[in-house]
C-alpha cells in the first residue's frame, strides 16, 4: 500500500465513507483505514435510513453529491414518507434497508471510487509534526502519510457492551473496540466523555406470530431517496412490510423486576445515553404511568431471518429479554437470534471543533460522526461529507472552507448546534431545531446544495446537468401552470371543480392561483382531469421527476406567504448573525459579563455573533455586552477601561 | 444607536428634569473623570475635605455622603449653595465613577452648572438613558430581568432606547414568562407530533390545545386594554388648542396653566410661536401646547404658524376647540367657524376633541347651547369664560373624565409602553391567525408552530430571546418519548 496521501479516514461506517468518498470526488488521494473491510457501511442498529429530519439530512447528503441516498434506493425494502398531512416542512422520508446490501452496496462504491483506496487495519495514534497532524500510526506499525486525517471512530474508541452484569470489549457485537487510538487521545490532552447507546434484542423470524399483528406498508408510489438517479426497476427490491405491536403491564413488571440486574441502574453504565431513544427499561422507569409501548418489528434483510424489534432497546440480561419478549403480543414463542445490548464509547466534547470539523488545536485533524457526540446514520454521514470535504480543501489551500448556514441546511444547524453548544448526551436531530424548518423542505435540498456541491467538486458535473434541466422543466412548469385556465363560464370546468369541494370556480382562474386553495392540490386537478398529463409530460425530464417537482411547485404556491415571511425574518436576523468576531476578541474586557459565561465564549470562541448567542448560558443580555463590545472595537474604543 | 453609547467618556445630565421647578434639583455626572475634576465644579466647605477634593486625595474623602459645598459657574463663580455626594467605580448605580450635585430646583442653575461642568472637565452631556444604559453596560443592572434587551440592541432612537430601559423591570417579566411558557408548551405539544410521530406519544387535543391559546389570548388582550385605560395617567395627555384667531385660545391656556404664559393680546395672531407647559389635574398630567390661530394669511410667519397648529394636532391625544360664543352666535361669522370644526374634526381621526365655547360672558347662552345642539356636539362641549372662570371647573372635570377611569388606582399595568404594547398586538395577531386556521380544519401543524413561534418573538421583545433547545427540553420532561 501506499504510505502518502492527500487524506486518510479512519473508520467505514457512515461518516467514514461520505468523507472518503467527497475527498476523493475532490481529487484528493484518499485512503480509508476500517478496523474490517467486511463492515463497511455497516447498519449497526436500525435497519432504516431517514426519518423525521434525518430524512432531510439524508436528502442533503444526496444533493450535495454523497452516497447515502442512492445507496438506500439501491437497498431498500419499504419506503415511507412521513407527516404527509402535517405541514409542508415536516414531510420526512424514511426507508427500512436491506442491512446486507447496503452494507455491500457501499462497500462497492468505496472501493470502485478513483482516488480510493481502502486498507483493514487498526489505527493506534497519529503523527504530529510541529503542532499538525501529518499522519497516523496503525497496528502493523506502518506509519502512514497525510496532509490531514479525519477520524471517524464510531462507538469503537475504549468500548464496552453491556448485557446484563457480562461486559465485553467490543464497539459492536462481534467486532473488536479501539483502545490504543483513544488512549492515544487522551494523552494528546484531549478531554474524552463516555457515551451510551444502544441496541434491542433481534427476533427470529420463524418465532413470531405476525398473523395477529397489525401490518403497515410502505407508500404506493415511493419517492427515491436521490434527487439525480433512481435504480431500474424501482423500487429495485422486493419491498416487505413492517408490524407493529405493543409492550403491557405485564412485560413492564417483567422488565420492574429486573431492574436490579439492568447495568442502566446499576451503576455499571456511566456513559449518558441519548433521552429521545431510552431503553424500554429507562421507559418503563420514567413512565411509569403508561401502561404500554409501540413496538415495530422491522425486516433487516432478504438474505437474513432476523427481525428488528424497534422499541425495544436493552441492556437486560439475556434471560430477562427472553421473558419480557414474550409476554409481547405475537411474540409469544419468540426466539432471540441476538440479545440486545449497550454500549459504552469514548467521544469528544465537539466545542473544540470550528465549523469545518477540523480540531481548532490542532490543524490536519477533523473529526466526524459518533465521535463528536452524535447518534445516528445520518448525522454521522453529515458531518463525513463536510469533515471529509475540507480535509481534501487542504491540498487544494485556496483559503475555500466547506461550511453551511442554519438557514441554508440541517447539516448547518448540526454542525453549529455541536460546535457551539456541545453535547452531554447524543445528539440527534429534529425539524424543530431548525430556525427556518420551511425552507429546508427536504424536496428543495438539491435547490439549496446542488451547486455549491459541483462547485466543490463532489457533485458530477452529469448530476449538476440533471439538476439544471429539472429546475428549468420546474420554471417552465410554473409558467405553464399560470397561463392555463379555468373558466367558471364553462360548465364542464365549474362541475368538475365543485364536485371537488374546494369552493367554486370563479370566471377565470389560473392553475397556479387554483393550487392555493386549501385542499386543492395538482394529484386533485390531475385526478379530476382538469390539467392533463400531456401538459405536464412534456419530456423534459422522466415522469418521476416531474412529480416531484410537480409537489414542489404546488408546495411552493400554496404556502408561499409563509415561504416569503420566512425569508423576510431571515433577512432581518442575517446581519446579526452574520456578523464577525474577530479572533483575537478580547472578552475579559467586557464588564457585566459573568465569569461563567466568559469562559464558555473564550472556549467556543464562536466565529459570529449568532454564534456567540446560542452558546448555552449565553443571555440576551450578555449576547448584548458582546455585541457593544464589538461595536466599541470596531469604532476604534477599543480597550479603554473606564 | 448613537455612538455616544459605546463611548468611555464623562457624562452629565439632571437627574430630576429640567422643565420643573422644584425644591431641589440632582445633577449626575458619571464616567473617568467625574471624581477626578469634581474639584472643577464644586468647593467643598469643609476645609480638609476643601483640600483632599482640590488636591484630588479621593481616599480621604468620605463616599456616598453629602458634603455642603459651593457650586462654581462656568467662569469659577459661586452660583449656587448645595450639596455633593461622591459614588467611586464600582458603588454607584452607573458602576463607573459618580458624582451628585444637589442643587436649588430652578431650572437655570442647573442648565448653568451643566454648562460649567462640561466646559471646565470637557464631560459631555449624556443621551437619553444612558446612565441606565452604562448601569446595563457595566453589569449593575440585574441581568436576570433584563427583558429589553433586544429592544436596547435594536433601539435606533434614543426614545426607543429610553422605552426598553423602561421595561427592565420585573413587573413585565412576570406578567410576560408564564405566557411564553404557554406558548413553549403549545408549540412543544405540536413538535411532539411532528419531531415525533413515529413512537408512541399522546395524540394531540385539540379541544384542550384551544382552550389554552384562548386563555394567553385572553391575557394578552386584557394587558392591553388596561394598558390603554392607563396609558394617559401613565404618560400624560398632549393637549394642542386650537380656534379661529382670537377666539381666546392663549387667554384660556393661561387660566389653565395659571399663570401669565402666553402673549396675550387683541391683535389677531400674537401667538406665533407653540408655546408648551405641564399641569396636573389631579395627578393626570396634561402636556399643553398653545398653537397660532388657524386663518387664512399672506403673512409668511403666521403661515408657518398655522402649518405648525395642524401638527400639534397630529401630536396631541386631546384637542381644545376654542370657539369665540360671540362669534358662534353671529349668523354672519358661522361659515368659517364651521369650516373649522369640520376641518379639525376631520384631522382629529381618533383623537379626543372638546369645543369650548369661550368668552360666554360676551354671548348668549341660550343661543350657543342651540348652537352646540344643532351642530351635534352636546356631548363634547363646555361652556366657559375664561376671564370668570365660568364653566371651568367643568373644563377640569370634561378633560379628567375622558382619560381617567375611575378606578385608576387598583390598576397596576402589565405593560409600560408604547413599544410593549405594540409588541403584544402583533403576537395577538399571528395567534389569532393561529386559532382561525384551527377553526378552518387547516392541518398543517409546522404552519400552526411557525405563527405561534412568530407571537413568541413579539413577546420575546419584552422578556427575552426563545429558543428551540428550550421546546426539546419541555419534551423531554414532560412527555415519553421512545423509539
Amino acid at each position: 500500500m501506499a504510505l502518502l496521501f492527500d487524506v486518510i479516514v479512519v473508520g467505514g461506517g457512515h461518516a467514514g465513507i461520505e468523507a472518503a468518498l467527497a475527498a476523493a470526488r475532490m481529487g484528493s488521494r484518499t485512503a480509508m483505514l476500517t478496523m474490517n473491510n467486511d463492515h463497511i457501511g455497516y447498519l449497526s442498529c436500525n435497519p432504516a435510513i431517514g426519518g423525521q429530519a434525518k430524512g432531510q439530512l439524508a436528502r442533503e447528503i444526496d444533493a450535495f453529491g454523497g452516497e447515502m441516498g442512492r445507496n438506500t434506493d439501491r437497498s431498500a425494502l419499504q419506503y415511507r414518507r412521513l407527516n404527509m398531512s402535517k405541514g409542508p416542512a415536516v414531510r420526512s422520508s424514511r426507508a427500512q434497508c436491506d442491512k446486507v446490501l447496503y452494507s455491500l452496496n457501499m462497500k462497492k462504491a468505496v472501493e470502485t471510487q478513483g482516488n480510493l483506496s481502502v486498507h483493514q487495519c487498526e489505527v493506534i495514534g497519529l503523527i504530529v509534526d510541529k503542532g499538525r497532524v501529518c499522519g497516523v500510526t496503525d497496528n502493523f506499525g506502518t506509519k502512514i502519510r497525510a496532509k490531514s486525517v479525519v477520524i471517524t471512530a464510531g462507538t469503537f474508541l475504549k468500548a464496552v457492551m453491556h448485557c446484563g452484569a457480562s461486559q465485553t470489549s467490543g464497539g459492536r457485537a462481534g467486532d473488536g473496540a479501539s483502545d490504543s487510538l483513544s488512549d492515544f487521545l487522551h494523552a494528546e490532552g484531549f478531554n474524552l466523555v463516555r457515551l451510551k447507546t444502544g441496541t434491542p434484542a433481534r427476533l427470529k423470524r420463524s418465532s413470531i406470530n405476525f398473523e395477529i399483528l397489525e401490518r403497515q406498508d410502505g407508500d404506493k408510489n415511493p419517492v427515491p431517496f436521490s434527487f439525480y438517479s433512481r435504480p431500474d426497476p424501482f423500487p429495485f427490491l422486493e419491498q416487505l412490510p413492517c408490524y407493529l405491536t405493543y409492550t403491557n403491564s405485564k412485560t413492564h413488571e417483567i422488565i420492574a423486576a429486573a431492574q436490579n440486574d439492568s447495568p442502566m441502574f446499576t451503576g455499571q453504565i456511566m456513559g449518558k445515553g441519548p433521552r429521545y431513544c431510552p431503553s424500554i427499561e429507562d421507559k418503563v422507569f420514567r413512565f411509569a404511568d403508561k401502561d404500554r409501548h409501540q413496538i415495530f418489528l422491522e425486516p433487516e434483510s432478504l438474505y437474513s431471518e432476523e427481525i428488528y424489534a424497534n422499541g425495544l432497546s436493552t441492556s437486560l440480561p439475556v434471560v430477562a429479554q427472553q421473558r419480557f419478549l414474550q409476554t409481547i403480543s405475537g411474540l409469544e414463542e419468540v426466539e432471540i437470534a441476538r440479545p440486545g445490548y449497550a454500549v459504552e464509547y469514548d467521544a469528544l466534547n465537539p466545542m473544540i471543533l470550528k465549523h469545518t470539523l477540523e480540531v481548532k488545536d490542532l490543524p490536519g485533524l477533523f473529526c466526524a460522526g459518533q465521535i463528536n457526540g452524535t447518534s445516528g446514520y445520518e448525522e454521522a454521514a453529515a458531518q463525513g461529507l463536510v469533515a471529509g470535504a475540507n480535509a481534501a480543501m487542504h491540498r487544494i489551500n485556496n483559503g475555500e472552507e466547506l461550511v453551511f448556514g442554519r438557514e441554508e441546511a440541517y447539516i448547518g444547524v448540526l454542525i453549529d448546534d455541536l460546535v457551539t453548544k456541545g453535547c452531554d448526551e447524543p445528539y440527534r436531530m429534529f425539524t424543530s431545531r431548525a430556525e427556518y424548518r420551511l425552507l429546508l423542505r427536504e424536496e428543495t435540498a438539491d435547490r439549496r446544495l446542488a451547486e455549491k456541491g459541483k462547485n466543490f467538486g463532489v457533485l458530477s458535473d452529469p448530476d449538476f446537468e440533471k439538476f439544471e434541466r429539472k429546475y428549468r422543466y420546474f420554471e417552465d412548469i410554473c409558467k405553464k401552470l399560470g397561463s392555463t385556465y379555468l373558466y367558471g363560464g364553462q360548465a364542464e370546468d365549474r362541475g368538475v371543480f365543485e364536485a371537488l369541494g374546494v369552493g367554486a370556480l370563479p370566471d377565470r382562474v389560473s392553475l397556479l392561483e387554483a393550487i392555493r386553495r386549501p385542499r386543492l392540490t395538482i394529484s386533485t386537478l390531475r385526478e379530476a382531469g382538469l390539467l392533463s398529463d400531456e401538459l405536464i409530460l412534456t419530456g423534459e425530464v422522466e415522469a418521476w421527476i416531474a412529480d416531484r417537482v410537480l409537489e414542489e411547485v404546488e408546495v411552493s404556491t400554496k404556502y408561499e406567504g409563509y415561504i416569503d415571511r420566512e425569508l423576510k425574518n431571515l433577512a432581518k436576523l442575517s446581519k446579526q448573525e452574520f456578523k464577525k468576531i474577530p479572533t483575537d476578541f478580547n472578552y475579559s474586557e467586557i464588564k457585566g459579563l459573568s465569569n461563567e459565561v466568559r469562559e464558555r465564549l473564550i472556549k467556543v470562541r464562536p466565529e459570529t455573533l449568532g454564534q456567540a448567542m446560542r452558546i448555552p448560558g449565553v443571555t440576551p443580555a450578555a449576547g448584548a455586552l458582546v455585541y457593544i463590545q464589538l461595536v466599541r472595537v470596531m469604532k476604534g474604543l477599543g480597550s479603554h477601561a473606564p | 444607536m448613537d455612538k455616544n453609547y459605546f463611548a468611555n467618556d464623562t457624562i452629565v445630565a439632571s437627574a430630576t428634569g429640567l422643565n420643573v421647578r422644584s425644591a431641589i434639583g440632582v445633577l449626575r455626572v458619571s464616567g473617568p473623570m467625574a471624581l477626578t475634576d469634581a474639584g472643577k465644579y464644586v468647593r467643598l466647605k469643609s476645609k480638609n475635605a476643601r483640600a483632599n477634593l482640590e488636591t484630588r486625595n479621593f481616599d480621604s474623602i468620605r463616599t456616598r455622603y453629602l458634603y455642603r459645598c459651593d457650586v462654581l459657574s462656568r467662569d469659577n463663580a459661586i452660583i449656587d449653595d448645595g450639596l455633593v455626594a461622591f459614588f467611586p467605580a464600582p458603588n454607584s448605580y452607573s458602576g463607573e465613577d459618580m458624582v451628585e450635585v444637589h442643587l436649588h430646583g430652578n431650572p437655570l442653575i442647573q442648565r448653568e452648572v451643566i454648562d460649567s461642568i462640561v466646559h471646565n472637565t470637557g464631560a459631555r452631556p449624556a443621551e437619553r438613558g444612558e446612565f441606565s444604559f452604562r448601569a446595563f453596560r457595566n453589569g449593575k443592572l440585574d441581568l436576570s430581568q433584563v427583558e429589553a434587551v433586544e429592544a436596547l440592541i435594536s433601539a435606533e432612537t434614543s426614545l426607543g432606547l429610553e422605552a426598553a430601559v423602561k421595561s427592565l423591570s420585573g413587573a413585565v417579566k412576570r406578567f410576560i414568562d408564564p405566557i411564553q411558557e404557554d406558548l413553549k408548551n403549545l408549540i412543544a405539544s405540536l413538535e411532539l407530533e411532528l419531531d415525533f410521530s413515529d413512537q408512541d406519544v399522546e395524540v394531540l387535543d385539540w379541544s384542550l390545545f384551544e382552550k389554552k391559546l384562548q386563555s394567553v389570548q385572553g391575557r394578552l388582550r386584557a394587558a392591553v386594554v388596561q394598558f390603554d385605560s392607563i396609558r394617559p395617567a401613565m404618560n400624560g395627555v398632549t393637549v394642542s388648542f386650537v380656534g379661529r384667531p382670537n377666539a381666546g385660545k392663549s387667554t384660556l391656556f393661561n387660566v389653565l396653566v395659571g399663570e401669565e404664559r402666553s402673549i396675550v393680546s387683541q391683535i389677531e395672531g400674537t401667538t406665533r410661536d407653540v408655546i408648551r407647559e405641564q399641569i396636573y389635574l389631579d395627578g393626570l398630567l396634561l402636556r399643553l401646547s398653545d398653537t397660532a390661530g388657524m386663518r387664512d394669511t399672506s403673512d409668511v410667519i403666521e403661515s408657518e404658524g398655522v402649518k405648525r397648529s395642524l401638527e400639534e394636532i397630529k401630536d396631541s391625544e386631546l384637542v381644545l376647540v376654542v370657539i369665540d360664543s360671540g362669534e358662534a352666535g353671529r349668523t354672519s361669522a358661522s361659515a368659517p367657524l364651521l369650516a373649522l370644526i369640520k376641518e379639525v374634526s376631520e384631522r382629529a381621526g381618533e383623537r379626543k376633541l372638546i369645543f369650548v365655547f369661550n368668552k360666554i360672558d360676551n354671548g348668549d347662552a341660550l343661543v350657543i347651547k342651540e348652537f352646540i345642539s344643532n351642530h351635534d356636539l352636546v356631548s363634547n362641549s363646555v361652556i366657559v369664560s375664561s376671564t370668570t372662570g365660568q364653566g371651568l371647573l367643568e373644563l377640569q372635570e370634561k378633560i379628567k373624565s375622558e382619560f381617567v377611569a375611575s378606578d385608576l388606582l387598583q390598576i397596576s399595568p402589565e405593560i409600560f409602553c408604547q413599544r410593549q404594547r405594540e409588541a403584544l398586538v402583533q403576537a395577538m395577531g399571528r395567534l389569532s391567525i393561529v386559532s382561525d386556521n384551527i377553526q378552518t380544519g387547516i392541518q398543517e401543524m409546522d404552519l400552526l408552530a411557525i405563527d405561534i413561534r412568530s407571537a413568541m418573538v413579539a413577546i420575546s421583545e419584552l422578556s427575552g430571546s426563545i429558543d428551540s433547545e428550550a421546546i426539546l427540553e419541555h419534551i423531554f420532561s414532560n412527555f415519553c418519548i421512545g423509539k
